[in-house]
C-alpha cells in the first residue's frame, strides 16, 4: 500500500540507523541483541524484494504435480509435501530427478536470502571424507 | 521465573537431603546456555553430614517452554548418574526434587563444573593453544578424548541398565523405521510443509542399514554440550534427550556439518578429524565405527535438527517464548536443508582420501 517511503525504503532504512547510530555504542548483550535485530532485519528486507522467486517457486511446483498453480506458497509446498510423502515421485525416473532439482534450486534460493556465507563454504566443499 | 524467592524452601530442602546444616547459600544467577533450560549457578557451604564444605553447584530446571524431545528433570538425573555410573565425565548428580514443591517446579541439583561450553570459544581457545604450540594438535588431543568418552555411555546396554531408566522407550532393529514416523509425525504438528524434509524421510528410509547394537545414547553430543578448560574436557552436559538407540546416531551427530561451528574441515565436531575420533571410540568400546554408517547417521542429523530449528521457532510464534534467537534459529533449518540435499548425493560417491592420520600421542584406554 505504501509507496515511498514503502516497506523496502523503512527497512533499508531501520537497518542504516542501528548499524550507524545505534550498534557501536552497544555492548555484551545489547550488542548481540542488536546484530540479530539487524540480520533479521536485513533477512526480511532480502524476503520482500523477492516476491518473484515465490511465484516461481509456485510454478515450479505446479509443474511438477502437474496441476494448477496455488494460490500461495504455502498451499503449493503443503500440495507438494504430501506428494513426496505419498511417494509419487519414484525413485530413478526422470519426475524424482526434476523434484530434486527443484528442492535444491529452491532451497539455495532461501539460504542465499538467510546465510550467504553458509552457502559460500558449502561450495568450497572444504571437507574431506572419511 | 526467579528461583530467588525461594531461596529459604531451597536451603531447607539441601539440608534435609545432605543431612547438614546449610550455613549460606548464594544464587549467583542465571548461567548462559541452555534454551531448553534454565541454568542457575549456586554456591553452597554444608555443616556436618558426607558433604561437608563448600559446593559450587548447578541447578536445573525448565524454561518457560520445551520443545517435544526434551527428557523431565527428573529423567535426566537418572540419565546422568547412569553416565557417571559408567565412568563417563559428568557433572555429578546431587539432589532432585520431582514435584515442584520448593520453586514451584521440578528441579535438580549437580556440581557445577569449571571452563567454557560456548563453541566458538571453545574453538578459540583450541585455535590459541594450537598457535602457542603449548600441545600438539590439541583438536586431535580433545576429540580422541571424546571419543573415548561416548565409548563409556554405550557400554550400558538394555539389559544391564539401571532400574530408573525404565522410563526410556525401548528401541530395536526396526529403530529408524521408528525414528521416520516419529519424524513424520513430528512435521504434521508444524504449521508449514517441509517438502525437503520430506524427501529427506524418504531417502532415510530407503537408505536405512540394519541396526546392529543399541546402547544408551547421549542424543545430543556436540560442541555446546561439552565443557572444556584450558583445552581439555571438565565435563559432558545435557542430557536431556538421552535415550535406548543406535551408538553410531552419536558418532554421526557430532560429525554432521551443522555441530561443526564453521569449522567445516575439522569434520569431528569442528575440532578435530573422524580418524582420531573414532580411534578413540575404539580404545573404549573395542569397535572400530564404520564411516558410511556414520555418514548415515550424519544426514539423520541433519534432519533432525532442522526438525529442533523449526520447534525453536515455534516457541518464539506459537509458545509465548518472544525471542529473536528462536526466530532466527528456525532459519537454521534452510542450512540443515542444503545439506540434506548435498549429503545424500555424496553418500553413495566413493570417499576422498582424508588429509588427516589418526592421531596416536594420546594415551588411550584399551
Amino acid at each position: 500500500m505504501l509507496d515511498r517511503p514503502g516497506t523496502a525504503d523503512l527497512l533499508a532504512l531501520a537497518v542504516e540507523t542501528l548499524q550507524e547510530r545505534l550498534l557501536p555504542h552497544l555492548k555484551g548483550e545489547d550488542k548481540l541483541t542488536a546484530l540479530l535485530i539487524a540480520r533479521a532485519l536485513t533477512i526480511a528486507q532480502a524476503d520482500g524484494s523477492d516476491d518473484h522467486a515465490r511465484q516461481h517457486s509456485i510454478a515450479d511446483i505446479a509443474r511438477l504435480l502437474a496441476i494448477p498453480p496455488a494460490d500461495d506458497l504455502p498451499v503449493a509446498k503443503k500440495q507438494l509435501a504430501a506428494a513426496i510423502r505419498a511417494r509419487k515421485f519414484a525413485s530413478g525416473t526422470p519426475e524424482a530427478v526434476r523434484l530434486r532439482d527443484h528442492l535444491l534450486s529452491d532451497t539455495a534460493a532461501r539460504l542465499r536470502l538467510v546465510n550467504l556465507k553458509y552457502m559460500a563454504a558449502r561450495q568450497r566443499r572444504a571437507e574431506s571424507s572419511v | 521465573m526467579s528461583i530467588l524467592q525461594h531461596r529459604t524452601a531451597l536451603i531447607d530442602f539441601i539440608a534435609a537431603q545432605s543431612g547438614a546444616k546449610v550455613i549460606s547459600l548464594e544464587i549467583e544467577g542465571k548461567l548462559g546456555g541452555g534454551a531448553i533450560q534454565e541454568n542457575w549457578a549456586l554456591t553452597l557451604q554444608l555443616d556436618g553430614g558426607a558433604q561437608h564444605g563448600r559446593h559450587q553447584l548447578v541447578l536445573r530446571t525448565d524454561a518457560a517452554t520445551g520443545i517435544a524431545e526434551s527428557r523431565s528433570r527428573t529423567q535426566e538425573f537418572a540419565l546422568i548418574k547412569a553416565a557417571h555410573d559408567a565412568g563417563m565425565t559428568v557433572p555429578e548428580p546431587l539432589w532432585m526434587d520431582d514435584n515442584g514443591k520448593v520453586i514451584g517446579k521440578p528441579f535438580t541439583l549437580l556440581r557445577r563444573l569449571s571452563g567454557i561450553a560456548e563453541p566458538r570459544l571453545v574453538l578459540g581457545q583450541i585455535g590459541d593453544l594450537t598457535d602457542s604450540g603449548e600441545i600438539e594438535e590439541p583438536g586431535e588431543v580433545l576429540v580422541r578424548h571424546l571419543g573415548q568418552e561416548i565409548a563409556r555411555l554405550h557400554k550400558v546396554v538394555p539389559g544391564q541398565a539401571p532400574a530408573n531408566l525404565g522410563f526410556l522407550p525401548p528401541a530395536g532393529s526396526d529403530l529408524i523405521q521408528q525414528r521416520v514416523a516419529a519424524y513424520r509425525h513430528w512435521l504434521d504438528r508444524l504449521p508449514e510443509a517441509q517438502p525437503v524434509l520430506e524427501w529427506a524421510l524418504n531417502w532415510i528410509e530407503d537408505h536405512a542399514p540394519a541396526v546392529e547394537r543399541i546402547t544408551l545414547c547421549h542424543r545430543d553430543f556436540r560442541l555446546g554440550n561439552i565443557m572444556i578448560e584450558d583445552g581439555g574436557l571438565s565435563g559432558i552436559l545435557d542430557f536431556e534427550f538421552a535415550g535406548w538407540s543406535d551408538p553410531d546416531e552419536d558418532l554421526g551427530w557430532f560429525c554432521a556439518r551443522c555441530w561443526r561451528f564453521g569449522a567445516y574441515d575439522k569434520e569431528a565436531g569442528g575440532l578435530g578429524s573422524k580418524e582420531t575420533f573414532f580411534a578413540g571410540y575404539a580404545d573404549v568400546s573395542g569397535r572400530q565405527p564404520d564411516p558410511q554408517r556414520v555418514r548415515f547417521w550424519e544426514i539423520v542429523a541433519a534432519l533432525r535438527w532442522a526438525l529442533i530449528a523449526l520447534d525453536q521457532g515455534e516457541r518464539c510464534f506459537a509458545g509465548g517464548e518472544r525471542k529473536i534467537e528462536l526466530a532466527l534459529t528456525a532459519l537454521r533449518a534452510i542450512e540443515c536443508e542444503y545439506d540434506l540435499l548435498l549429503e545424500t548425493e555424496a553418500y553413495d560417491a566413493p570417499p576422498r582420501p582424508s588429509r588427516h592420520k589418526a592421531h596416536s600421542e594420546t594415551a588411550g584406554e584399551a
